[in-house]
């Protein structure tokens, strides 16, 4: 039988926890906390692995959404047109790398937000934050539930 | 017409030292140092500085998330000992600083409140290998033996009695920072925001701008709402003060035992501007604690309790529409920190903690939600 891939990382955690961290100086301070640090980078990797695929899935459709909303907003300014352009295209865009379409679409929002600027037209641009603020907010709060196990979110990380 | 891009609207120090950093970008990995390295190169130092003097003791300091310390002695030829504590730069880091600048506002304010002692600078890396500054060791803690592993001081609880101690004095000191007579003080790396009463917070908000266009590895639309918000709407700046950039409770050292704070550290961000950037940055969540369900501060006190301390520690009125744009600010500033700079050191591994910063970027979603909650309250308005 092959090895999984939790006993291999089980295994470098084991040798790590019982053999280098053991034998590092009492002076080797930051080589004790990088240790610690790595051991637990690979424990949190270990629990999220499994969902890692749907979690990524998920910032790929959200940030779509996002584009698909901006997309929809009526009156937009003539001088943007080369940026929508480009957003639709990122739409079309097979998902067969999410991370990286989920950038390049993070990236056309990006271009299209500091387009709407340039324009001076403030409604179109405050049409364009009241679609950007809510879902990025919404985003951004899987996000923190996802890194709540990293310990740093005081609202998240006791629950 | 030169050709030539323009300069970043920002402190003439700051600009050059943001285009200073692109040529690092394509070096070779960060190799951290040797503790046996740093012992041979600090002898060769003090040969030439304090010849006959002896270093011994070097051992690396853990903690922090930006510089490379190493805490040694110094024997000088007539027997005396000293501690001393050298700082150095990795090639990339979670902040983008200058020793020249550290060195200086730690020497001003030495005597005022307590600071280590600065002694040495290396500001070019003429001796070590990137810029070094050197300055006396302080004894103290920065969180109390009882609190758990914490990174950087995120979410350390002083905890009863600590906590009644150390707070007159976390105010005091921070009063004395912002009323500093920098005027007087010639600091020669810091250049005054006086053109004009929105130029502090202008080139405050294009430096850390040009960092976020330098550094970011995402384009997340919500902060770029935020750095439209904060350039459409800087506000004025009467009175520029020191900053001092990250004061918050593990940023400075203290007697366990007395309560006494022996040092303010990390002066690294400082620089001359709005007191209310400094109040924005410690009232920030993440900070702070939470213990049933009251949230202190730099676990000193609840927001509004620590913005009346403020006040009647420093006889500064704090502005709440100000207050709001620092916390603004603060956030955005925070993300870039961890999302941008610390992320983009740790790709190019430019840093001698990659595995650190790649665990504090996973707090830049925390910036973003508070972001969005912040440019909605705007837009409610």
């Amino acid at each position: 039988m092959n090895p999984s891939v939790d006993d291999r990382l089980n295994s470098v955690l084991r040798a790590l926890e019982t053999v280098v961290l053991p034998a590092l100086p009492e002076s080797a301070s930051l080589a004790q906390e990088q240790v610690m640090l790595a051991m637990g980078q690979i424990q949190i990797i270990q629990a999220q692995r499994d969902a890692t695929p749907g979690y990524e899935q998920g910032e790929l459709d959200d940030i779509r959404s996002m584009a698909q909303a901006l997309l929809a907003v009526e009156n937009a300014p003539a001088s943007c047109s080369s940026q929508l352009a480009a957003l639709r295209h990122v739409l079309d865009l097979p998902a067969d790398d999410p991370r990286g379409v989920a950038e390049d679409t993070r990236g056309a929002i990006d271009e299209l937000l500091v387009a709407a600027r340039q324009t001076g037209e403030d409604a179109y641009r405050a049409q364009l934050a009241k679609i950007v603020l809510p879902l990025g907010q919404e985003r951004a709060r899987k996000d923190r539930e996802w890194f709540a196990i990293m310990g740093f979110d005081i609202d998240l990380s006791a629950q | 017409m030169s050709g030539a891009a323009p300069r970043i609207d920002t402190e003439p120090q700051l600009a050059a030292m943001l285009e200073a950093r692109k040529a690092r970008r394509s070096m070779p990995p960060y190799i951290p140092q040797r503790d046996g390295d740093v012992a041979a190169l600090l002898s060769s130092f003090f040969e030439r500085e304090k010849p006959g003097s002896l270093v011994a003791d070097v051992a690396r300091i853990g903690g922090g998330a930006s510089k490379e310390q190493f805490v040694f002695t110094l024997e000088k030829p007539d027997g005396t000992k000293r501690r001393y504590v050298l700082r150095m730069d990795a090639l990339e880091g979670i902040t983008e600083t200058s020793r020249a600048r550290e060195f200086e506002i730690l020497q001003a304010f030495h005597g005022v409140i307590p600071v280590p002692r600065p002694i040495w600078l290396d500001a070019d890396a003429a001796h070590f290998p990137t810029p070094a500054v050197i300055m006396e060791f302080v004894d103290g803690v920065t969180k109390p033996q009882t609190d758990g592993v914490s990174v950087t001081g995120l979410g350390t609880v002083l905890g009863d009695p600590l906590r009644g101690k150390l707070a007159p004095q976390y105010f005091a000191n921070l009063a004395a920072i912002h009323n500093f007579d920098w005027k007087a003080a010639k600091l020669e790396h810091f250049s005054a925001p006086t053109a004009d009463p929105k130029q502090p917070t202008r080139w405050l908000i294009q430096f850390w701008k040009e960092l976020l266009e330098q550094d970011a590895v995402t384009r997340e639309p919500v902060l770029r709402l935020a750095t439209q918000w904060l350039e459409d709407h800087v506000p004025d700046c009467e009175n520029p003060c020191v900053v001092h950039g990250d004061y918050r409770t593990g940023n400075y050292l203290f007697d366990e035992d007395s309560g006494q704070v022996t040092a303010i550290l990390d002066w690294e961000m400082s620089y001359i501007g709005d007191f209310h950037a400094d109040l924005g940055w410690l009232l920030q969540p993440v900070f702070g604690s939470r213990i049933d369900g009251v949230f202190r501060a730099s676990d000193i006190a609840p927001p509004d309790e620590m913005i009346a301390q403020y006040e009647a520690a420093s006889g500064n009125r704090v502005d709440r529409a100000k207050l709001h744009y620092f916390t603004v600010f603060n956030a955005w500033k925070s993300y870039i920190l961890v999302s941008a700079l610390g992320m983009q050191a740790a790709r190019t591994a430019h840093n001698h903690q990659d595995v650190l910063l790649t665990f504090l970027a996973a707090t830049g979603s925390l910036f973003v939600d508070e972001l969005a909650r912040l440019l909605m309250m705007e837009e409610s308005q």
